[in-house]
């Protein structure tokens, strides 16, 4: 089969990039001695003389103690690595190519169908989705292929002094959460807020909490004269005049909005003019909510829970950069503890819509529970609806989730009967379930496979009767319901968590323009080994691993400790406490204070 | 005691209010070094105070630059600070006394001292720790303003340990060269000082300073005010008027000048450094100010001032350190403003009237401009002149004249008699509590709990007030007040008994756990017994708050027979603290009867 159709139909985003994209100048593919080399301008990407041997001696050195199960590649050469990888028992290849147009060329000699065939090996780019570093993302290690820092030394070198000023805390950025009134995306504007905290960043949030029911009122009070909507306008606009109070206040480096929350163009454009960066998190299917287009082109970065088509389309419409940023789960804060008094067989719990009236009716024998608002109080399935039909919240929830044997969850829709066809982004309650411990069985999804696998961390279904048969299956099965639901667990605590979600976010950022943030405090930049004060280097390296290189963290650990202070340990605490004063006072130029605080 | 640091990281008033502490250090150790660390700013006025060798300065902006912008990485923060910290001599001070309220001085005062420090500091661990009593009570000023009844450099005296000879007055030189120049500059814009004390053609006697900015704008009095004010006392004394000011407060100046056509006036707004600024006032026969660096700066010329206290300003607290000043606030209850208030209705800004202002500058002056010029002695005139219906607008206006205590503290005294309200009575108890009570923290003065002449104190300060608006049972509530700290006393006696048995196990072969677990909770439960009551009765607070430092600032790493010690003393304390109040409002309530005779409340 030819290597671009494989591509077409397993990753189909790639094969469009490879498809436009142009090889790099200059580069070539020679043949030498017999077999081919690629390389650019001269610059060789592997080995003249026995590029397989080359790939084989790397990889020899890199894995003495065992190739790993999960790995990570940046850059291909000609294939040989990936080759040799698939050789061993790997159990999945993530694939990162930093160029389409450089592995169109190489795929024109690579023997690789089988290779691209293999379902172990996944094609990612990097554009959408950041190279991991070992231990991170689910996978055990990350490796980038020797040639390629020869050649795109500008790409790493720019890419690695951004992320590591990210990782090392290098970045002190003062964010400001926008929330929604009310609605889906409240809380997961509330745990974002909570995450970019624990990241160590100052956070504000524009809360509108209390306006709900006036909210409520003029959408009332609009319908009952002639479905009038400029009420509901003016209120918007008002939400954005208090939005931009709070910001011209706080003077953050990055105003996060969420999905439904009131930050409008206007309020977003005259942000960025006063020297903040906007993003935007989009967390709505696109298809069935459309503001979006009004909006994506004022915010420096739209992150979506969508690829794909919309991805392409948002490129179309507009220079600014759009991003896939899957949901999440808050991992920290779930239930965990069973419930002898809260014990279910089936469960599931969300709103009522059509698809899931219609679906969830053919379980009524296998005692399915609802929990959730808007259920049909006419149609038949409301007498599984537990606790009167009212809306539970997140607290409710995760009791439920994690006191449930099986937990169902089916993506929502108002046309389809059943499983939306093609179905791509995956909602909330797909990362909520595992994260409090329970075992969930959803619908299978077009952007599932990334960031879970099927049958390990959770399970999946495609028709009702698939759906049936796995019910049953599994209710005789509480030992491999459990298994899979403490390995679904691990994998969101590892992958999935608002923190990995928001420091994704800044990575993404950062990937789009190194000076993303231009003016968040960075002093934090020293790398210990560029320290060259030899008491100061000490200082540091005898610091224990989890406390980072940092000012204020420094002074936090040192003014924690039992034992006495010593000189370096002091004057670290003092430099953070002027700094915290100058901070407090928002000064940089102070001439005076007082006495008396 | 060899080496002496004042650590002043405040602004320019703090500084000049700390000069006694400064003076006063050196009457009492003649021998010794003494240096004063000032934010690199004020690095004039610190010169300026006589009695320092050494002037050691902060460079704050290179400091906070280093610490927030982005070009700086940690190491050249670091390094610049270490150079900068050894350039203050770490070890060598005998005595470090640092009066700045920062965290970050805390730290320095640690990294510095080698022997004493007074002041905020922390201990070997980085929890905060504060040395000397007067500070603690320094500290606690800020939460309970309503109670102090101390000048800020009278507290700053008591954290020097200096006795009521040692650190008079305030004290700022010019140097003769400002001298001259000033001369000079008064010369030129308003003629000569007139030989005989009367103006004639081209000359003057009566040279008045207007200082008519302040930090806070809240805290200005209008410059329409300060006009009439002028134009009267042009009127009664012909005076004339320099206007000072900085840079900032230029636009002060310009819309006074608007107003004010025809009348002989200096603008050196912007004009004048410290030193320059200081000249002038050493020259003026008098200065109105709202509450600022300009009103120190003239006392430490010994020149007299009316100061107008306005929103948070507070007379006791910051008043000009010289007796004979009048010092002026409106009559309003809620005067002054909290600290963390910004109040959009400031009508207490209009509450001191110009007629009020003029009423007591013409007490200063000397009455009409034909009497002699000499000042002689102003407070007891202006004592003799006192008389509330005469006071114009006396309504509106709390009126003071700065005066010392037998003592030697700063006091207070009414010039327009206002009826007597009990929380004055209960800060004139403070007042003498902490005189008698406070001592350095470090074990020396013992305290003294005598209060046989408070009575007579008392009846003094009775003197100056009309009867409450309420008279009847007016003492009775002093008898609910006594009870709280009566109360307060007993769970204090509790636990010292605690801290006693404790002490008693510790010294025993084998020391019971339960005992030592058994005292660990009854003085939890007597210190939250203590903290409700804290919070439940404001008067109470000064001596809680004090309590409540003396726990914070116990060593955790000390060894526990002598953290117990401390423990037992912090409740003894605060015992003899509490039975301390309890005595003085008993004798405050018999004072408050037999100064209002039965017939008299009927009367009112």
């Amino acid at each position: 089969m030819d290597a671009l159709r494989i591509i077409e139909e397993r990753w189909p985003e790639i094969a469009t990039r490879i498809t436009r994209a142009n090889a790099p100048e200059g580069a070539v593919v020679e043949a030498g001695q017999g077999r081919c080399r690629l390389s650019i301008g001269g610059r060789s990407l592997c080995s003249a003389v026995n590029p397989r041997r080359e790939a084989e001696r790397v990889l020899a050195r890199e894995f003495e103690g065992g190739f790993p199960r999960r790995l990570a590649l940046l850059g291909h050469g000609l294939g040989h690595y990936v080759d040799l990888l698939l050789e061993t028992e790997i159990e999945r290849l993530d694939l990162h190519i930093p160029d389409p147009g450089l592995f169109a060329l190489a795929l024109e000699h690579w023997r690789h169908s089988e290779a691209l065939a293999d379902p172990r090996l996944n094609l990612v780019d990097p554009a959408q989705s950041r190279f991991p570093r070992s231990g991170e993302a689910g996978v055990e290690r990350a490796l980038e292929v020797p040639a390629f820092r020869r050649t795109h030394p500008e790409f790493l070198a720019r890419r690695r002094v951004a992320l590591d000023q990210l990782r090392s805390a290098a970045y002190r950025l003062r964010v400001l959460v926008v929330e929604p009134v009310y609605g889906g995306s409240l809380p997961v504007a509330r745990s974002a807020a909570a995450a970019l905290r624990g990241l160590g960043h100052v956070v504000k949030t524009v809360s509108y909490e209390g306006m709900e029911q006036a909210h409520q009122r003029l959408i009332e009070f609009g319908d009952a004269h002639r479905g009038d909507t400029t009420f509901l306008g003016d209120f918007g606009r008002l939400l954005a005049r208090m939005l931009h109070a709070e910001a011209a206040e706080f003077r953050p480096d990055l105003v996060l909005a969420l999905a439904q929350s009131p930050a409008t163009p206007e309020v977003s454009e005259a942000m960025r003019l006063a020297g903040s960066r906007t993003a935007f998190w989009f967390v709505e299917d696109h298809e069935r909510l459309t503001y979006w287009k009004g909006l994506h082109g004022h915010f420096d970065l739209f992150l979506t829970i969508q690829r794909g088509a919309f991805l392409k389309q948002l490129a179309g419409l507009s220079s600014a950069p759009a991003r896939y940023l899957p949901l999440c789960a808050d991992a920290e804060s779930c239930y965990e503890e069973r419930d002898p008094e809260e014990r279910h067989g089936l469960s599931f719990v969300g709103a009522g819509f059509y698809n899931r009236e219609r679906f969830f009716l053919e379980l009524m024998d296998l005692g399915l529970k609802i929990w959730g608002a808007e259920w049909n109080p006419r149609h038949p399935i409301h007498e599984l609806v537990q606790e009167g039909g009212r809306r539970t919240d997140p607290d409710r929830n995760r009791r439920i989730f994690s006191n449930s044997r099986i937990n169902l969850n089916l993506h929502s829709s108002t046309y389809h009967a059943g499983i939306v066809p093609g179905g791509d982004f995956l909602n909330p309650r797909t990362f909520e379930i595992p994260a409090c411990g329970g075992f969930e069985l959803v619908d299978r999804r077009e952007l599932l496979a990334p960031e879970f696998e099927e049958g390990a961390h959770l399970d999946t279904f495609g028709s009702i009767e698939e759906l049936r048969d796995k019910i049953l299956y599994y209710r005789e099965r509480p030992e491999e319901t459990r298994r899979i639901a403490e390995c679904g667990r691990d994998e969101v605590a590892a992958r999935h968590t608002y923190r990995h979600r928001m420091a994704e976010l800044l990575e993404l950022a950062l990937l789009i323009d190194e000076d993303f943030f231009p003016h968040a405090m960075r002093i934090e930049d020293q790398r210990l080994g560029e320290v060259r004060d030899p008491r100061l280097k000490a200082f540091l390296g005898a610091l224990p691993e989890t406390v980072e290189p940092e000012i204020d963290r420094i002074a936090e650990y040192v003014s924690g400790r039992e034992e006495a202070l010593d000189e370096t340990g002091a004057l670290m605490l003092y430099m953070a406490e002027i700094r915290r004063w100058a901070r407090d006072k928002r000064v940089d130029r102070i001439t005076e204070r007082s006495a008396r605080g | 005691m060899d080496r002496i640091l004042v650590i002043n990281l405040t602004r320019m008033g703090d500084i000049v209010q700390s000069s006694p502490l400064v003076e006063g250090l050196r009457q009492r150790h003649p021998g010794a070094r003494i240096a004063l660390l000032v934010i690199d700013v004020f690095e004039e006025a610190a010169r300026m105070i006589p009695g320092a060798d050494e002037v050691l300065l902060w460079p704050q902006n290179r400091s906070v630059s280093l610490l927030m912008l982005d070009r700086h990485t940690l190491e050249d923060a670091f390094l610049w600070h270490r150079d900068f910290v050894h350039g203050l001599r770490p070890g060598e001070w005998d005595l470090v006394i640092n009066v700045t309220h920062s965290n970050d001085s805390a730290v320095l005062s640690r990294i510095l001292g080698g022997g004493e420090v007074h002041g905020l500091s922390i201990h070997r661990n980085g929890l905060r720790n504060i040395g000397h009593d007067w500070v603690k009570y320094f500290f606690n000023v800020t939460a309970n303003r309503d109670f102090n009844d101390y000048n800020l450099v009278d507290i700053y005296r008591r954290i020097g340990d200096l006795g009521p000879g040692e650190g008079r007055r305030l004290r700022l030189d010019p140097g003769p060269e400002a001298v001259r120049v000033a001369r000079e500059l008064i010369e030129r814009g308003l003629g000569q000082r007139s030989g005989n004390g009367r103006p004639g053609a081209g000359s003057w006697s009566r040279l008045v300073v207007l200082q008519m900015g302040a930090n806070d704008k809240n805290r200005r009095w209008p410059v329409c005010y300060f006009h009439d004010l002028a134009r009267g006392l042009h009127r009664s004394h012909g005076a004339v008027f320099a206007l000072v000011g900085t840079d900032a407060e230029r636009r002060l100046a310009e819309e006074f000048l608007g107003l004010a056509r025809g009348l002989p006036i200096l603008n050196l707004c912007g004009e004048t450094g410290l030193r320059e600024l200081a000249a002038v006032c050493a020259e003026a026969d008098l200065l109105v100010s709202n509450d600022t660096g300009t009103m120190h700066v003239a006392a430490a010329q010994g020149t007299l001032s009316i100061s107008l206290f306005l929103a948070t300003a507070l007379p006791a607290e910051t008043g000009p350190y010289i007796e004979g000043s009048i010092v002026m606030q409106p009559d309003v209850e809620c005067a002054p403003c909290s600290h963390h208030v910004v109040c959009p209705h400031l009508m207490c800004r209009e509450l001191i009237t110009p007629e009020a202002v003029r009423h007591a500058a013409a007490l200063l002056l000397g009455g009409a401009a034909e009497n002699p010029a000499g000042m002689g002695d102003t407070a007891s005139r202006a004592l003799a002149a006192r008389s509330h219906e005469d006071w114009p607008d006396g309504d509106r206006v709390k009126v003071w004249i700065t005066t010392r205590d037998s003592a030697g503290f700063q006091d207070l005294r009414p010039l327009n008699v206002k009826p007597l309200r009990h929380k004055q009575v209960v800060a004139w108890c403070y007042r003498a509590l902490w005189r008698r009570c406070l001592g350095s923290g470090g074990g020396t003065g013992a305290p003294s709990f005598e209060y046989g002449d408070f009575g007579k104190e008392l009846r003094a300060k009775l003197e100056g007030c009309l009867p409450p608006e309420q008279p009847e049972g007016f003492e009775d509530r002093f008898l609910g007040y006594r009870d709280v700290f009566s109360e307060t006393a007993e769970l204090a006696r509790r636990g010292r008994e605690w801290t006693e048995r404790v002490g008693d196990e510790l010294s025993a072969a084998t020391p019971s756990t339960e005992v030592l677990l058994a005292a660990s909770e009854g003085v939890t439960g007597i210190d939250e017994r203590i903290f409700r009551l804290e919070m439940s009765h404001g008067f109470l607070r000064p001596i809680a708050v004090l309590f409540r430092f003396d726990k914070d600032g116990l060593d955790p790493e000390a060894e526990t027979g002598s953290l117990n010690r401390r423990m037992e003393r912090i409740y003894r304390e605060l015992e003899q603290r509490a039975r301390g109040m309890h005595a003085l409002l008993g004798e405050a309530a018999e004072a408050c009867r037999r100064w209002l005779p039965i017939e008299e409340r009927i009367d009112a």
